[in-house]
């Protein structure tokens, strides 16, 4: 796929470097349903452009996508979901195709919708004119990273209920997972929300009152010959 | 941003490169500010840019970092780190009261060099 598929297929421009002359006929032909709704898109790039990205080890290093905070929580989760368990999902999607979309799209559009910034959550300083925070976003990247620890475990999302932008304010963390065929829900439930409380506790001041986690779903390991 | 506040950025960009905990500076500048720089880059070829926002507006030099963090260490005390670092090199303008606003904007492990 040439460069000039890609801006199309982002919809955003590339930078004058990106168009010669003799393209500049096709661009004043591009059809508007070519191009990708912005919503689709994390700080103007695809998944598919960041999974390129993946693909090619992030190399070279592209300073627009390694400077954006939601490209790189987008790539912590891609990598997370290919690493941990992607050809078991996809194996499950082809075995039961009416799950296809819960599985794999259900996934890819938790990440979107979880890179986006969302409320800033403060951090105490003794100084004046010094504010420290961590965004929503961070930390729900964060509580997807934990389920790497918990074996068997995917997180799909995280919800914080509760006033996080105001110290001491009470928070009710959700998390719902997906679990491998075989592994101790109950047990991993737990494990899971032991990581959770202690890496909330480490990188936030959250006052957390309570980690629910549901498991929303099981998936087959692909070796298992189930 | 003036060329003196420009200059600044970068020094504070670096800067904060080798502050324990900081895996990678990101981005603090307003998303049209970046876009604006990104195709005025494409055109001239364009030097290394900071990446902390600064504004003097007024007596007030307000500077702003975002920051990924490395999921290792405690990011409250990351950020306290930095907040220091920005006070300490932005504060060296005589004159100015200085407003530091520090945000990790990603929490995970550092990247391979």
């Amino acid at each position: 796929m040439s460069d000039h598929d890609d801006a199309r297929r982002s919809g955003v421009p590339r930078g004058p470097d990106h168009v010669v002359p003799d393209e500049i006929d096709e661009i004043d032909e591009i059809d508007g349903d070519d191009l990708v709704d912005p919503d689709e898109l994390v700080d103007g790039r695809t998944l598919d452009e960041l999974e390129d990205y993946l693909d090619r080890g992030r190399s070279p290093r592209d300073a627009a996508i390694e400077a954006s905070a939601a490209c790189r929580l987008a790539l912590r989760a891609l990598e997370q979901v290919r690493g941990l368990s992607l050809s078991a999902l996809e194996d499950e999607a082809a075995r039961v195709p009416t799950r296809d979309d819960s599985w794999i799209a259900g996934l890819l559009e938790s990440i979107k919708a979880e890179v986006v910034g969302g409320r800033d959550i403060p951090l105490r300083h003794a100084a004046p004119g010094v504010r420290l925070g961590v965004t929503e976003a961070a930390v729900r990247g964060l509580l997807r990273q934990v389920g790497d620890a918990v074996d068997g475990v995917v997180v799909r999302s995280s919800e914080l209920d509760g006033d996080v932008s105001e110290a001491g304010a009470p928070i009710e963390v959700t998390l719902t997972m997906t679990a491998r065929y075989g592994v101790p829900l109950r047990d991993a439930a737990q494990a899971l929300r032991a990581a959770a409380v202690s890496a909330l506790a480490l990188h936030t001041e959250l006052a957390v009152v309570a980690v629910h986690v549901e498991v929303d779903d099981v998936w087959l390991d692909e070796g298992s010959g189930r | 941003m003036t060329d003196d506040l420009d200059d600044l950025s970068l020094d504070l960009t670096d800067a904060l490169r080798g502050v324990e905990g900081v895996v990678d500076v990101l981005d603090a500048r307003p998303v049209v500010v970046a876009a604006i720089t990104a195709v005025a880059d494409g055109i001239g070829g364009g030097g290394p840019r900071g990446l902390v926002d600064v504004v003097r507006t007024g007596g007030v030099l307000s500077v702003a970092a975002f920051v990924a963090t490395d999921v290792g260490l405690p990011t409250p005390a990351t950020l306290a780190r930095v907040a220091a670092v920005l006070r300490e090199r932005a504060g060296q303008a005589p004159g100015d009261e200085v407003v530091v606003s520090v945000t990790s904007r990603v929490i995970e492990p550092p990247l391979p060099r």
